[in-house]
């Protein structure tokens, strides 16, 4: 029944959702949407169960002080102090189109009219509700300086004419630099104060992120090296064809080649070569060797799935027994 | 019970042959019935035919109201319901121009009246469409969406005319005929798709059900795969732990389950040599899977006791911290058998080129054809897109599972004759293939 369950749920589901992809009924659209929706959730749970397993892993690793157990405490503070910062900010959040201090995302499509201390703002992707009393609104000057004023009343959605891209209405207390012109293109919303989360996301999570991401520069030249040694037939191919990849994506080497060769009237017929051989290899052997290999993905998927809705394949189970 | 269970396989098989059949022979007629030159379609034609409601749909295409009117050399206007949508894309208008080359045509403009007892027609495009112009899609026609359930509204009949603009004037042309937009229960631009995958489920379910009477098919050696009892026996023999690397996809990707598959096999010889396996995991709800395979592997077993549901954790789902606590987790425990298997992105050669620099035996596998290459240079053994697929087949060894690859073969085989095929037919300036059997994805 433990096994006989699953797989029924297995092959019901499959079957259904196989179906759906050659329904284009609204239907079936919503069908999908909610199934999608249904995994969202499960996602969501599995995430508690996920850090609920990092958090005991961790815990015990540090409070039976195991090896480099340190680094589970860092692990353990990073979690929760960022949670933390996140609960604590949470409400100040709902407002990512707001840049603060420099021009903001509105400034490509944005227009502004004035009229004393009240500003209709309008941009594709503006909301009252992203856009909180207390915020600066920063009107541009004639003179390229800025006029900034305190919103004091909640924002409210204004309609505006169909096409046309949404308004919100604003009201500042006063124009810090002078009135600003009646009307105009580009405005910025900021808002006061240090946004922890943000700053800890741009300046930990994000030059950590690109650390390791630029190891790979380096992990590409030992693999290179390896994977290059001409110790047969095949692996001399691939030193050849790598050479000619490199070189042909080298723009001092391109350089080089085509005024070495372009000053030589009977050996003008080389230049561009490297490109050219580079391309072929790029686009005609390769091409073909990537091709076979996603054609048997694809077949490979399929047979795959099929084994599981029909429920030949168990071993996601935890086998046949 | 077994018996019962043959019985429905073989028929479900022929059922599902049979169905492939019928609806590479349903795609067959829908293309005849495309061509231009099949537009002579009788209402008989419909009734006596079971394709049902693609054709019905056609039927409505070719009922022209033909004329010119006021001197309008726009004719044969014709509004159709867009195909293969849940009636959100509207309507499609056509017409024919049928004027001098000299008269000259400033644009077209559309003409739009609901189908109701004293409607007028009401000019719906604001700009006139260019003299060339010979269709124009109606979105405007869609039926609104039903909230909260997304579903739509009934949607309303329309008629169009088509309005020519001259330099010295305007003229109408007849209206259609009703239409409205509605939504299709057949996707008819999949049909072949569909014609496909019901064979080839045809196919598996016979060479199954062939199987089981006792005809096991035979597949390649697979070294990566003939490798992993001897990666397993190292880490016991070394007494270093096992790394099993799931990637970092999520339950959906075939991937991902292919690499669960191949999880149950790993972890039921660790469990059986008692080796301590780690499993770091990159989606909550794969190691929420991951797990309780485990635990049902060591049920099968019999070891139990000896499961230990804390080996497979959470990381984080954030890529290149994923990559950093694995290589962590690599260059700490320094596991002596590496198991990469699933999807992988740029973190591929990060991992790799760890594990490879404290020497420890890699296999890996993942359906990322642009990651293959950092794996085949980095791991000792490497499985190429399908054989990740293969794997759990090939290490059970079991007779139905292995059926599976073997229904995989046939259908590359058609493939690759489908391939040179259509070579030599472009070769020959035939039709293309590729149109002749086109999907709509």
């Amino acid at each position: 029944m433990r096994m006989q369950i699953p797989l029924a749920v297995c092959f019901v589901m499959g079957v259904v959702m196989l179906a759906q992809y050659f329904v284009p009924h609204a239907w079936s659209q919503e069908l999908n949407r909610r199934v999608y929706d249904w995994m969202l959730l499960i996602g969501v749970f599995a995430l508690v169960l996920g850090v609920a397993s990092l958090v005991k892993l961790h815990w015990q690793r540090a409070a039976r002080r195991e090896g480099d157990w340190k680094y589970s405490v860092v692990a353990l503070v990073a979690l929760f102090g960022m949670t933390a910062v996140g609960v604590i900010e949470g409400h100040r959040q709902p407002a990512k189109q707001i840049v603060k201090s420099k021009v903001s995302e509105y400034s490509a499509e944005a227009s502004y009219e004035r009229n004393g201390l009240v500003v209709m703002l309008s941009a594709g992707n503006i909301a009252a509700k992203s856009i909180l009393k207390g915020d600066r609104l920063r009107l541009p000057m004639a003179d390229g300086s800025f006029s900034e004023g305190k919103i004091v009343e909640k924002p409210t959605d204004e309609a505006s004419t169909e096409g046309a891209p949404p308004v919100v209405r604003v009201q500042v207390d006063k124009w810090r630099n002078g009135d600003p012109p009646a009307q105009g293109g580009a405005f910025t919303i900021r808002r006061p104060g240090l946004d922890i989360f943000l700053w800890l996301f741009a300046n930990v999570q994000v030059p950590l992120d690109a650390t390791m991401f630029s190891l790979l520069a380096f992990f590409i030249a030992s693999a290179a090296f390896r994977a290059f040694r001409a110790r047969n037939i095949e692996a001399s191919l691939l030193l050849v064809s790598a050479c000619v990849v490199i070189l042909g994506l080298t723009p001092p080497f391109i350089h080089w080649w085509n005024s070495a060769f372009g000053a030589v009237d009977w050996l003008q017929w080389l230049t561009g070569f490297p490109s050219a051989a580079k391309d072929w290899v790029l686009e005609t052997p390769n091409l073909a060797a990537r091709r076979a290999i996603v054609l048997g993905v694809g077949l490979g998927a399929l047979a795959q799935s099929f084994r599981i809705i029909l429920g030949i394949e168990r071993t996601y189970l935890g086998g046949s027994e | 019970m077994r018996s019962a269970l043959r019985h429905t396989l073989r028929w479900a098989g022929f059922l599902v042959l049979f169905a492939g059949v019928w609806s590479g022979a349903v795609c067959h007629a829908q293309t005849v019935i495309e061509s231009p030159d099949d537009t002579a379609v009788t209402e008989d034609d419909v009734q006596n035919d079971d394709s049902g409601k693609d054709l019905e749909l056609e039927i409505t295409f070719e009922e022209p109201v033909t004329g010119v009117v006021d001197g309008s050399s726009v004719k044969n206007v014709r509004a159709m319901d867009v195909p293969n949508d849940d009636s959100g894309k509207g309507l499609d208008v056509v017409w024919e121009y049928e004027g001098e080359p000299s008269e000259s045509v400033v644009g077209f403009h559309i003409l739009r009246r609901a189908n109701e007892p004293g409607s007028t027609l009401e000019q719906i495009t604001a700009e006139p469409l260019p003299p060339t112009a010979r269709s124009y899609r109606d979105a405007s026609a869609a039926p609104a969406r039903r909230d909260p359930l997304f579903t739509r509204e009934k949607a309303v009949s329309y008629i169009y005319a088509v309005q020519t603009a001259y330099e010295a004037g305007v003229a109408n042309s007849l209206e259609s005929a009703p239409v409205a937009a509605r939504s299709n229960w057949f996707h008819t631009g999949r049909s072949w798709l569909l014609a496909a995958a019901l064979l080839f489920c045809g196919t598996l379910i016979f060479l199954t059900h062939r199987s089981r009477r006792g005809d096991p098919p035979r597949i390649r050696r697979i070294d990566g795969l003939e490798a992993v009892e001897e990666a397993i026996g190292r880490s016991t023999e070394m007494g270093k732990p096992i790394l099993y690397v799931a990637g970092i996809g999520s339950v959906q990707q075939m991937a991902t389950i292919a690499s669960i598959n191949i999880f149950s096999h790993v972890i039921k010889t660790a469990g059986e040599y008692a080796t301590r396996i780690a499993v770091p995991c990159y989606d909550p709800i794969v190691m929420q899977v991951m797990r309780t395979v485990g635990e049902q592997t060591y049920q099968n077993i019999g070891r139990p006791d000896v499961y230990d549901p804390d080996s497979i954790f959470f990381v984080t789902e954030s890529q290149f911290a994923y990559a950093a606590a694995v290589d962590g987790i690599m260059v700490r425990e320094k596991p002596a058998a590496i198991f990469l298997q699933g999807v992988f992105y740029a973190e591929s050669l990060i991992l790799a080129e760890t594990g490879n620099s404290i020497g420890a035996i890699q296999i890996a596998g993942t359906d990322r054809d642009a990651q293959l290459p950092f794996f085949i240079a980095a791991c000792d053994y490497t499985l190429i897109g399908e054989e990740l697929f293969a794997a759990s087949a090939y290490l059970s060894q079991d007779a139905p599972l292995l059926s599976a690859i073997r229904a995989q073969d046939i259908a590359k085989a058609v493939l690759m004759v489908l391939m040179i095929v259509g070579v030599v037919m472009a070769l020959f300036g035939s039709p293309d293939l590729a149109d002749i059997f086109k999907v709509e994805m």
